[in-house]
C-alpha cells in the first residue's frame, strides 16, 4: 500500500531479472548452435570448398571442435561476455570491431525512425479517437490500412524518386557521420528513417486509437469533463496515459521489425550499418560474423522488451502494486 | 443573495436522442423540472429509463456524435445548452459537479488522488501549489477520510470502496458547486456504507446550501432525503411530487409498482415482494402511447393509442403548480376511473395490452381483492 512510484516500479523490475537472465541464456545458446547445427563439417562450411587440408585442420583446432559441445559453449559465452565474438575468416577483422563500427548508424536510424513514427502516430491517433467516426478518423483508418500494405522497400524507392531524384532535396544514398557534419547527417538519415518507420506509424496508430476510443467512453472521461478541464488536459492525462499500455507493448515488439527492416533499408540506401553487415556476411557465408550479429541483435531485442515491460509500472500504478 | 426560495436550475422540455441503427432512440423525452437552492431532487427509475442521459444532458456532457439535445437548461440564469464553451468549462466543476456510481471507473486510475483534486482547484480557483495542497487536505478531511495528508499520494485502487467514493465526492465538491448531480452514488456499495455516503452527501448539501440531483433506481435511497421526487420511465417523467406525497399517495401505477418492490421492516416474514412484470422498452422515434401500458395492471385501449401527458393532480394542496404533484396517466390510483379500469381488467383476466392479471401476483396490482 502507498508504494512510492520509483521503488515500487523498481522492485517489480528486479523481480523480473531472473527470467530475463534465463531468456538471454537461451538466446545465446541457440545462437551458438548456429555454427554447430550446420550439416557437415563446420570448419569446411566456414572456409568453403577450396580450403586446403592444413587450413581446415588449423580451424578445427581453433574452434576446438574435438572438445565437447557444452565446454565449447561455456568458452564461447565467456569470450562473448568479455566482448570477444571471434574473428571473421573472410576479412580477418574481429567481429566485435566490425559491429561496433556500424552500430551507431543502425541505432541512429532506428531511433530517428521510431521517434518520428511515435510522434506522428500519437498525434494522429489522439485526433482520430477524439473525433471517432468523423471524416479525419475514417480517412486515417483507410490510409493506415493502405500504409500497412506498402512494403518498406517500395516506399524507399518512391521516396528516393521524389525527394532525391526529382526534387534533389536529399541524398539518395550514403551516410554522413554526425561528428563530420550534423546537417548532412540529418539529411542522410531522413529518407531511410521514413521508409523504415512508415509501417510502424500505421501499426502504432491503430493500436492507440482503438484503446483511446475505449478509454474516452469511460466514466473517468465524463468525470474529467464534468470537472471543467481543458480538452488538451483531458486527452493527455485522462485519456492518453491510461490508453498507452498496448502502445508500449507494441513498440517493444516492433523493435524486432525495425531491426529486420533496417537490413533492407540499409542495403537500399547504402548505409554502413549493422543490417548491411548482416547481408554482406550472409552473402559471403561469413558465419562467425553472422553468429556475432545474431547474438547482438537477439540480446538487444530482449533488453528493449524488458525495458518497455518495466515502463508499464510507471504508466499504471495498479500494475506495480500487483493489482493487475 | 441566497434566499431559500432561489431558483437554481430550471430544465425545460429537454429531449435527448441518439441516432442508432434502429432509428432515433429517444433516451430523454420532454423532461421539465425546477430545482431550488439547497433542495434535493430524487430521480428514480429502472435501468435504461434515461436517468444518466438526463444527468449528462444537464451539464451538456452528452458528447456522442450521434446525439442531439434540445430544450433549455437554465442554471443560475444562463442556458447551459447554448453557452459558449469557455463559459461551459467554468460552469462544469465550478458551479455544477457530478459524481458517479463506481469511483473505480470514474476516477483516473493512473493519477494520485491529490492530483485529481488539485487539477480542479488550479483550473477554477487558480490556487497555487501550496494552497492546492492545504485545500485538498481540508477537502479530504471534510468527507471523512482519515490520514488525509498521506491519502493525497494514494492512487484510487489503494483505497477501500467507501474511501474511494468519499474521495470522488471530495473531488466533485472541490470548487464549491451550487449543484451536485449524483448518479447512483451508492449502488456499488454495501448497505452500511450506502447509508454513510448518503448521510455525507446530505450533510455537505446542507453545509454548503447546495442543491442536489440524487439519481437512483431505488426509491428506498431517496426516502427521507429528497424534498421532491421525479419518477422516470422510458425517458419521460411519469410522476413528480413532493417526497412525502409520492410515498403516501402515488398516482401512477408505475410509482405504485416501485413502492411495492421496496422491502419494509414492517413486512410480515415470508411476504413476497411485488415485482413489475417485464422490462422497460427502448423508445425509437417518438411515443404515441403510454410506454408503461404493456406492463400496467390498469392498461385500457386508450393507453395503447394515446400518449398521457403530465397533468397536475387536482387534489393537490399546494397551489404552486410547477412544484406540485403531477402524473402522466389516464387511469391513476385513487380515482374512480382508475379503480374501474383495474376492476375491469381483473374481471377480464387480462389487461388491454394482453397481459394476464396473474402476472402481478396476489398483491401486485395495487388494490386488495
Ligand atoms: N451514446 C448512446 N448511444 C445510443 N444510445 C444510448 C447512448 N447512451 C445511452 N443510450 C441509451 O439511452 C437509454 C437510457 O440510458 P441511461 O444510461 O440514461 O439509463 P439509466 O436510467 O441511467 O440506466 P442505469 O440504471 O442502467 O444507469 C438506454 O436505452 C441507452 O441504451
Ligand atoms: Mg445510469
Amino acid at each position: 500500500m502507498g508504494n512510492d512510484l520509483v521503488s515500487g516500479a523498481l522492485s517489480r523490475t528486479i523481480r523480473r531479472v531472473p527470467r530475463l537472465a534465463l531468456t538471454l541464456l537461451a538466446v545465446s545458446f541457440l545462437t551458438f548452435m548456429l555454427t554447430n547445427l550446420l550439416p557437415g563439417d563446420p570448419a569446411l562450411t566456414l572456409l568453403g570448398e577450396n580450403a586446403s587440408d592444413e587450413q581446415i585442420e588449423a580451424l578445427r583446432l581453433d574452434l576446438r571442435l574435438d572438445e565437447p559441445l557444452l565446454a565449447r559453449y561455456v568458452q564461447w559465452l565467456g569470450d562473448a561476455f568479455t566482448g570477444d565474438l571471434g574473428t571473421s575468416y573472410r576479412t580477418g577483422q574481429p567481429v566485435t570491431e566490425a559491429i561496433v563500427e556500424r552500430l551507431p548508424v543502425t541505432v541512429e536510424l532506428g531511433l530517428v525512425s521510431l521517434a518520428m513514427s511515435l510522434v506522428v502516430s500519437i498525434l494522429l491517433a489522439v485526433w482520430s479517437a477524439y473525433r471517432a467516426g468523423g471524416v479525419v478518423d475514417r480517412f486515417l483508418t483507410t490510409a493506415s490500412f493502405g500504409l500497412m500494405a506498402v512494403p518498406n522497400f517500395l516506399l524507399a524507392l518512391l521516396l528516393v524518386i521524389v525527394f532525391a531524384v526529382r526534387l534533389g532535396w536529399l541524398p539518395a544514398t550514403g551516410w554522413v557521420r554526425f561528428s563530420e557534419d550534423p546537417i548532412g547527417n540529418m539529411k542522410s538519415v531522413i529518407l531511410p528513417a521514413i521508409a523504415l518507420g512508415a509501417n510502424e506509424v500505421a501499426v502504432f496508430m491503430r493500436v492507440l486509437r482503438s484503446d483511446m476510443v475505449t478509454t474516452l467512453r469511460q466514466d473517468s472521461i465524463t468525470m474529467a469533463r464534468s470537472k471543467g478541464l481543458s480538452t488538451r488536459r483531458i486527452l493527455l492525462f485522462h485519456a492518453f496515459r491510461p490508453s498507452s499500455l498496448s502502445l508500449v507493448t507494441i513498440v517493444g515488439v516492433q523493435v524486432g521489425a525495425i531491426i529486420g527492416g533496417s537490413v533492407i533499408i540499409e542495403t537500399m540506401f547504402a548505409l554502413p550499418g549493422v543490417g548491411r553487415l548482416l547481408v554482406d556476411s550472409i552473402a559471403e557465408r561469413d558465419l562467425i560474423t553472422v553468429q556475432g550479429l545474431a547474438l547482438v541483435i537477439g540480446v538487444s531485442v530482449i533488453l528493449v522488451n524488458f525495458l518497455t515491460d518495466s515502463l508499464y509500472s510507471f504508466i499504471d500504478p495498479r500494475i506495480r502494486d500487483g493489482d493487475r | 443573495m441566497t434566499s431559500p426560495d432561489e431558483l437554481l436550475l430550471e430544465v425545460v422540455d429537454v429531449t435527448t436522442s441518439f441516432d442508432t441503427d434502429l432509428g432515433r432512440l429517444v433516451a430523454v423525452d420532454g423532461v421539465s423540472f425546477r430545482l431550488h437552492r439547497g433542495e434535493t431532487l430524487g430521480v428514480v427509475g429502472e435501468s435504461g429509463s434515461g436517468k444518466s442521459v438526463l444527468a449528462r444532458s444537464v451539464l451538456r456532457l452528452v458528447g456522442d456524435r450521434n446525439a442531439q439535445v434540445t430544450g433549455r437548461v437554465v442554471l443560475r440564469g444562463s442556458d447551459v445548452l447554448k453557452m459558449p464553451d469557455r463559459e461551459l468549462r467554468r460552469l462544469r466543476g465550478g458551479s455544477a459537479a457530478m459524481i458517479f456510481q463506481d469511483p473505480m471507473t470514474a476516477l483516473n486510475g493512473t493519477m494520485r488522488i491529490g492530483s485529481q483534486l488539485s487539477e480542479s482547484l488550479r483550473e477554477h480557483l487558480g490556487l497555487r501549489r501550496r494552497q492546492q495542497r492545504d485545500a485538498s487536505i481540508e477537502l479530504l478531511r471534510s468527507v471523512g477520510i482519515p490520514d488525509a495528508e498521506r491519502q493525497l499520494r494514494s492512487y484510487p485502487h489503494q483505497l477501500s470502496g467507501g474511501m474511494r467514493q468519499r474521495a470522488m465526492i471530495a473531488i466533485a465538491l472541490a470548487c464549491g458547486p451550487d449543484l451536485l448531480i449524483a448518479d447512483e452514488p451508492t449502488t456499488a456499495l454495501d448497505v452500511t456504507m450506502q447509508r454513510q455516503v448518503l448521510d455525507l452527501l446530505d450533510r455537505q448539501r446542507a453545509e454548503r446550501s447546495m442543491s442536489m440531483m440524487l439519481i437512483t433506481h431505488d426509491l428506498g435511497v431517496v426516502a427521507g432525503r429528497a424534498d421532491s421526487i421525479m419518477v422516470m420511465y422510458a425517458g419521460r417523467i411519469v410522476e413528480r411530487a413532493p417526497a412525502r406525497r409520492l410515498f403516501t399517495a402515488p398516482r401512477h401505477p408505475y410509482t405504485d409498482g416501485l413502492l411495492r418492490s421496496i422491502p419494509r421492516l414492517s413486512d410480515e416474514p415470508g411476504r413476497e415482494l411485488a415485482t413489475i412484470p417485464g422490462s422497460p422498452p427502448i423508445v425509437i422515434g417518438g411515443s404515441t402511447a403510454c410506454s408503461f401500458a404493456p406492463r400496467c395492471p390498469r392498461a385500457q385501449a386508450r393507453c395503447l393509442n394515446e400518449l398521457p401527458l403530465l397533468v397536475e393532480d387536482a387534489r393537490t394542496d399546494s397551489p404552486s403548480s410547477s412544484d406540485g404533484h403531477a402524473y402522466a396517466c389516464f387511469y391513476p390510483l385513487g380515482t374512480e376511473s382508475g379503480d374501474a379500469a383495474l376492476l375491469g381488467n381483473r374481471r377480464a383476466g387480462s389487461t388491454a395490452a394482453g397481459l394476464p392479471m396473474a402476472a402481478f401476483g396476489p398483491t401486485g396490482d395495487g388494490v386488495p381483492t
